[in-house]
């Protein structure tokens, strides 16, 4: 009797998903009638960059005449390999990525390739060696040039502290990211033709105000002699920022780092952020758009694309404020 | 019986404390980072160390009290991020000033703890899942409400929270202390302390010998709640910002942990206020000894986790008498006679 029961209720079950699954089949085709589709994958909408990034997906998608269709993968490598999925049975015409880490994201590149959905990638890209490996392969990534950014705050450090000055460095970072790494690198290179300029520490900042102001203070402790700090990131720059004036160093100790709006204000407000690099999620997301529409119009676009972030000092703050994100 | 007198006759000749196993590998870390470099042990850097502490004692704090009962608060950290844009949207947003924002700030955490509580007590779903459920949910409510942006809170007197010194000491070192003292003392010498514990051991015993069972749930995570909130006024009136990700790092996880490492137990019943913060302070110093010290991000965690480890396992086979240190006296007598007491004070 109970497994009666139990049979009917699966059966209605299965009668229901076959019902909805022929719902979502239809939809999918009528879209693929009407204008091309892109489906774009972020990895969350915590972050103001991402939350910039998809309006202007919206906005310049909508400007080419494209159907944008975002889908957020909760910084989870499988959620994200899940939603391109949606994307390959919802038959889009183009997905454009953004990794949430480089290595897992080879496969949902793949997973595209198998379904002939030319891929795009944009601001963290998936792991060349490994796409090498398992024959995946992008139409075009288009990045921000992180090393150039660290490069463009290390010279206006070179050029703020003069020639041959003496500088303990501080570095609030995010060790664990190949690209807040690469800003890191390019930072140390433009400094490293003055051998006086220092970095003796390395804190994980973990992308977060909190924890960097957190680490900062104790990096601060623990460094007396250390006269500036460089954040890699722009949410550890405002942390970093809040630590120093609360130490009461705000006299000796002056920052450095890749900032958001919030940054630039404080570059053009106050005395402590010197300057900065502000990367430009807004252009980025452009520039695929651009690439998708001629790759639909039938011509190859280029296979990468840097862009490099934008210097931001006293100077310049005021104009840049206004198209910051 | 015999024996549990004896022991009872022992027990006052000479009682050490049970937090005193965790607070000598605290005690050894001071001494160790003290030896490692002269920037460690500084006044200065200790009220730093306190100041950045101040949020995981808190949480530890409020988690402390959910634990004794048997329960778990996972919702803790989502909660402080969620009171500390709530916080900044009362400011600014509704221009309320800083004093009337703050109670209610305050208010609207210990709600969002009571609503935990409700829902376990009324519909016997296990704390862990409940409080999972409202972990996304109050983690959900500031991104939707502010679109993920930050909101810069622009009333000076609300930095007074995260930034005033009386005495010298960080303003939230001194709120801890205070809750710490109110928390012992509840815990110790009010009846609600006692229905707390009686609950955490046998919640079954506890309602047959006419506890409100209910009401110490609701309690519990009440203040927990509280506590949260504690910990998003105190975020963002540091960075004078309200922004969604504040508490969703490391904090739930140190808060369980600091609590269980000072001989909160996970089951519910047995721990004191003062082992949970020496738990709590035991982490805090080992995380701003490795950043003083300049060790690299990678082993962070690596080094964390040993330390906890070494320590809680050589206090847990300090307690179950595997390991014997003479002038110790083990945890399992010691609660024999506590229970003997117990006894002799209910008859």
């Amino acid at each position: 009797m109970r497994n009666n029961h139990v049979m009917a209720i699966g059966l209605i079950c299965s009668v229901l998903a076959l019902g909805l699954s022929g719902c979502n089949r239809e939809s999918g085709a009528q879209a693929s009638n009407e204008a091309k589709t892109l489906g774009v994958v972020l990895p969350n909408l915590t972050n103001p960059y991402y939350v910039a990034m998809k309006k202007s997906f919206e906005d310049s998608g909508a400007a080419k005449g494209m159907h944008v269709e975002v889908s957020i993968a909760d910084n989870d490598d499988a959620r994200e390999l899940s939603e391109v999925q949606s994307f390959i049975q919802k038959k889009v015409d183009a997905v454009a990525v953004n990794c949430v880490s480089s290595g897992p994201c080879v496969s949902v590149v793949l997973e595209l390739n198998h379904a002939n959905i030319p891929v795009f990638a944009i601001n963290i890209l998936p792991d060349t060696d490994g796409m090498k490996q398992q024959g995946a392969y992008i139409v075009q990534g288009v990045q921000t040039d992180q090393k150039a950014g660290g490069v463009f705050i290390g010279q206006q450090l070179l050029k703020d502290l003069g020639a041959k000055a003496n500088a303990v460095i501080g570095i609030v970072g995010e060790p664990t990211s190949t690209a807040a790494n690469a800003r890191d690198d390019g930072f140390k290179q433009a400094i490293a033709s003055n051998s006086n300029l220092k970095v003796v520490a390395l804190v994980n900042g973990k992308v977060e105000e909190t924890t960097s102001l957190k680490v900062t203070t104790e990096m601060l402790q623990g460094n007396p002699s250390m006269t500036v700090v460089y954040s890699d990131t722009e949410p550890s720059a405002l942390g970093a920022l809040a630590a120093i004036n609360q130490l009461g160093l705000k006299d000796k100790v002056k920052l450095y780092a890749f900032v958001d709006k919030e940054g630039v204000k404080q570059i053009q407000s106050g005395d402590i952020l010197r300057a900065g690099a502000i990367q430009e999620p807004v252009r980025l997301a452009q520039l695929l758009v651009d690439s998708v529409s001629q790759q639909l119009a039938g011509k190859q676009p280029s296979a990468m694309v840097n862009s490099p972030p934008l210097l931001v000092n006293k100077a310049n703050a005021a104009e840049v404020v206004a198209q910051a994100y | 019986m015999n024996s549990l007198e004896s022991l009872g006759t022992k027990e006052r000749q000479f009682r050490l404390p049970s937090e005193a196993g965790i607070a000598i590998v605290f005690l050894v870390v001071m001494l160790g980072g003290f030896i490692a470099t002269p920037n460690f042990l500084t006044i200065s850097n200790m009220m730093v160390l306190l100041l950045n502490g101040a949020v995981i004692g808190f949480l530890c704090l409020g988690q402390s009290f959910v634990l004794l009962t048997g329960g778990i608060d996972l919702s803790c950290g989502s909660i402080v991020a969620m009171t500390c844009v709530v916080a900044a949207l009362l400011m600014q947003s509704l221009a309320l000033p800083w004093q009337l924002a703050v109670p209610l700030v305050l208010v609207i955490g210990a709600l969002a703890g009571m609503v935990n509580g409700w829902i376990i007590e009324r519909t016997g779903v296990p704390p862990f899942i409940v409080t999972f459920a409202t972990m996304g949910v109050a983690a959900s409510i500031p991104q939707i409400i502010t679109g993920a942006e930050s909101i810069r809170v622009t009333q000076i007197g609300y930095s007074l929270i995260g930034q005033s010194r009386p005495f010298g000491i960080p303003f939230p070192v001194l709120a801890l202390l205070v809750a710490i003292v109110l928390a012992a003392l509840l815990l110790k010498r009010t009846v609600t302390g006692t229905h707390i514990y009686a609950v955490g051991g046998n919640a079954d015993a506890a309602r047959l010998s006419g506890i409100s069972v209910p009401r110490v749930t609701l309690f519990v995570y009440s203040v927990s709640g509280l506590c949260a909130a504690c910990g998003g006024l105190i975020y963002g009136s540091r960075l004078m910002t309200g922004y969604p990700t504040a508490g969703r790092g490391d904090e739930l996880f140190f808060s369980i942990a600091g609590a269980v490492v000072g001989g909160v137990s996970l089951f519910g019943g047995s721990g004191s206020i003062v082992g949970a913060m020496i738990g709590a302070m035991l982490i805090a110093a080992i995380s701003n000894l490795m950043n003083v010290l300049n060790v690299s991000a990678y082993w962070q965690p690596l080094v964390i986790g040993l330390i906890i480890l070494i320590g809680v396992t050589l206090d847990t086979l300090r307690s179950s008498r595997r390991l014997s240190f003479p002038w110790l006296k083990s945890r399992r007598e010691r609660k024999f006679a506590q229970h003997d007491d117990s006894l002799k004070s209910t008859s």
